[in-house]
């Protein structure tokens, strides 16, 4: 009975430093994300209770074929197609599920104008496997943003 | 000649049960964010909606399972601060609310700088925020892009139109 108490408080004590090492809220995610092909920078952060990415670097910000700051042009509404791209939210409505990995949100290509359903998952603290995809996960490709250091 | 009579009264029925009325829900909203801004980051200017859908309703002999669509029809931005606009390039005005709901994109004004202290913004015609204004945590976010270095924050209010469709 005495070994029993004891293992107890001994899973007790082991699950309260797990968790003390690894927080519980997917507020780690919160920061600024260099996109695999080093074309873009997205911040995310959340706004009420979800996460959401918006670009704040291009690298290359200038669409030759207006000479002015890249927009939206692939908008499906028309009257939307002036937003511009620097500060355009790419990911949406993600939710931490649990296991470093949010979910239920969207990714926008802004090349094309298509939105895909997509899951995030926390390889390392600077290191993020975006996984976009058509109706199942199987179906999708995946992106690996690091993290930007901050001052 | 019987059965044309019953035919038109049917007709007629379904026609009144598929009526819907439209109403007007104003919103003010006001954007505050301390400064400083650095030039070519875009700033999120963040609103925490509390209107309910169903209070608005309430007062017009409505409820919320008659809502049929609600979406944006005017969008206007006013600001007291004396550089006016000026000092940004575009701005973006956005909807996001928990539960099921998707963000979208509302309004837009590209450019900006040169609208003065009162700018109308293009309004996205097809957006439905049914979902959004279901949710109690609901969230409206300005997108300003600063033009250069600005170390004083920024104000400026909004005053909203959406249109309401309800059936019967």
């Amino acid at each position: 009975m005495k070994n029993l108490r004891l293992l107890g408080t001994l899973i007790a004590v082991v699950t309260l430093f797990a968790f003390a090492n690894k927080p519980m809220n997917g507020d780690r995610l919160n920061g600024v994300w260099q996109t695999g092909n080093g074309k873009a920078k997205v911040k995310i952060e959340k706004i009420g209770t979800k996460y959401y990415g918006k670009i704040v670097w291009l690298k290359e910000p200038i669409d030759p074929a207006t000479g002015k700051a890249k927009v939206d042009k692939n908008n499906p509404d028309a009257k939307l197609r002036t937003v511009p791209l620097k500060g355009y939210r790419v990911l949406k409505d993600f939710t931490y599920k649990n296991n470093d990995e949010w979910g239920d949100g969207t990714i926008y290509d802004p090349e094309n104008g298509s939105t895909y359903k997509c899951v995030i998952k926390m390889k390392d603290a600077n290191t993020l496997d975006i996984r976009g995809y058509i109706g199942v996960q199987a179906l999708g490709r995946t992106d690996t943003w690091k993290r930007m250091k901050t001052n | 000649m019987k059965n044309i009579f019953k035919m038109a009264v049917v007709a007629l029925m379904l026609a009144a049960c598929g009526q819907k009325e439209k109403n007007v829900l104003e919103i003010n909203a006001t954007f505050t964010k301390e400064g400083p801004f650095m030039a070519e980051s875009p700033e999120t200017f963040q609103f925490e909606l509390k209107t309910e859908i169903e209070d608005f309703l309430k007062a017009k002999g409505l409820k919320a399972d008659q809502v049929s669509a609600v979406k944006i029809i005017s969008a206007e931005l006013t600001t007291t601060d004396s550089a006016k606009f000026s000092s940004f390039g575009a701005a973006t005005l956005s909807m996001m609310a928990g539960g099921d709901s998707k963000a979208k994109e509302i309004g837009v004004r590209n450019p900006i700088k040169d609208a003065g202290a009162s700018v109308k913004m293009d309004v996205a015609q097809d957006a439905d925020m049914k979902e959004h204004f279901k949710t109690k945590d609901k969230f409206l976010t300005l997108d300003l892009t600063p033009l250069a270095d600005r170390e004083k924050g920024f104000e400026c209010k909004a005053k909203l139109t959406f249109e309401v469709e309800t059936k019967k």
